[in-house]
């Protein structure tokens, strides 16, 4: 019998309880998990609707290769590979799909111009950033993953993560100046 | 405006975004918890390497066995040992970037791919320095029937190999094809070293040039999303 979960047992126990078929240290590794996860995903899609979609479809692949992670690893790095291979999936099919989308004849009257950021919204910040430094930041700076966690949920080196994470700060600060925040 | 004040805004802003529906991670845990069950965990990095080593060395050696150990007999001692240790090391690199591709964050060290031109480039290196004969007799006609017993060798080990790419979580299926082809194009470099009597730079040319070749034709069919988990 296992003992009862804490608030303060690290998400790597939770998943060894997981692997051995425990439901209650299962849903408390789903409640502490899912939400750094689906602002990761919010981070980088369009919609409140496509993380949704993107949050669910990750917990059911990482379901089906759950026996993959080594317990006495990291878990962050081993749930954010499968997450971010999950996001990519995501990006290709809607390319696809805009891709076969009917020309209209009519043109519909232009979109308002982008609100500037407003220093609170993530993604309209992350937005100027290309895919690869947005979701560098998003991993260090929202999930709070540490250079080398996120070097291995990206495959990369952490020089590579350094490089873009600099890129991507130094982008930031002319998009924030020009905000005046 | 300096990194701690960007770090300040980053966390301001995540800060603000909402958070997932409980509604939404109900009905996820509804849907996994119930049908939790236990699950083996997947073998270590170094029983998956010994595994592969082990068997990659039998097939070599049944091979050379069947078609004759003529490459044995013409090496020294000492040029035998360097080169099948050289193998073995490049054979255990292989096998680990193949665990780096079955499992996620599985620590991949460098690409199959880069992997795969330097295990050509060190073994004909190694070549280069061990035989002094530069003569290129019967080039082509010789070396096309090393290549292609060296790619025979290679499919069926690589096409084991690939099999463990099931039991695991395939993310990148190019590289994935690309490391189960490497494993098997040194297998069948190892059984080529042990069969052919040809020692001459120009012609093990030829035997290097299996490891591309076939680490290429492994990334093709894993591009195909033949190996996906």
């Amino acid at each position: 019998m296992l003992p009862d979960v804490l608030p303060e047992d690290p998400i790597e126990a939770l998943m060894a309880g997981y692997q051995q078929g425990d439901g209650e240290r299962t849903r408390a590794l789903i409640e502490r998990v899912s939400p750094p996860l689906y602002r990761f995903f919010l981070a980088q899609v369009r919609s409140r609707r496509d993380a949704d979609d993107l949050l669910q479809e990750t917990w059911m692949r990482i379901h089906q290769a759950r026996h993959t992670f080594r317990p006495g690893q990291p878990l962050l790095p081993w749930v954010y590979a499968i997450a971010r291979h999950i996001r990519i999936d995501h990006y290709r099919r809607s390319l696809r799909a805009e891709a076969r989308e009917v020309r209209v004849e009519t043109l519909p009257d232009p979109p308002a111009p982008a609100p500037r950021p407003s220093g609170a919204d993530l993604s309209a910040i992350l937005g100027e950033l290309p895919e690869s430094q947005r979701e560098v930041l998003v991993m260090l700076k929202v999930s709070g993953m540490s250079l080398e966690e996120v070097a291995r949920a990206t495959s990369s080196s952490v020089g590579s993560v350094k490089q873009k994470a600099h890129r991507a700060y130094r982008k930031l600060r002319g998009v924030l100046k020009g905000d005046g925040a | 405006m300096t990194p701690p004040e960007i770090d300040r805004i980053l966390r301001d802003a995540a800060q603000s975004q909402p958070g997932p529906d409980a509604g939404l991670i109900e009905a996820i845990a509804r849907g996994i918890v119930p049908g939790v069950r236990p699950v083996r965990a997947m073998i270590s990095p170094a029983s998956l390497s010994a595994i592969l080593l082990t068997g990659s060395v039998a097939i070599s050696l049944l091979v050379s066995i069947l078609v004759g150990q003529y490459g044995l007999r013409a090496l020294s001692r000492f040029q035998a040992a360097l080169i099948f240790s050289e193998l073995a090391m490049l054979l255990w690199l292989a096998s680990r970037a193949l665990y780096a591709e079955m499992v996620p964050a599985g620590g991949r060290l460098t690409s199959p791919a880069r992997l795969a031109v330097w295990a050509a480039l060190a073994s004909m290196a190694m070549f280069v320095e061990l035989f002094p004969d530069r003569s290129a007799t019967d080039f082509v006609h010789r070396g096309l029937g090393c290549l292609v017993m060296g790619l025979m060798v290679a499919v069926p080990a690589g096409g084991l190999s690939a099999l463990w790419l099931r039991r695991g979580l395939v993310l990148n299926t190019a590289a994935a094809g690309a490391a189960a082809g490497l494993v098997g194009a040194l297998t069948g470099v190892f059984a080529l070293e042990l069969h052919c009597p040809y020692l001459q730079p120009p012609h093990l040319l030829w035997h290097a040039l299996v490891i591309p070749v076939a680490a290429l034709a492994g990334a093709g069919i894993g591009r195909m999303n033949r190996f996906r988990g």
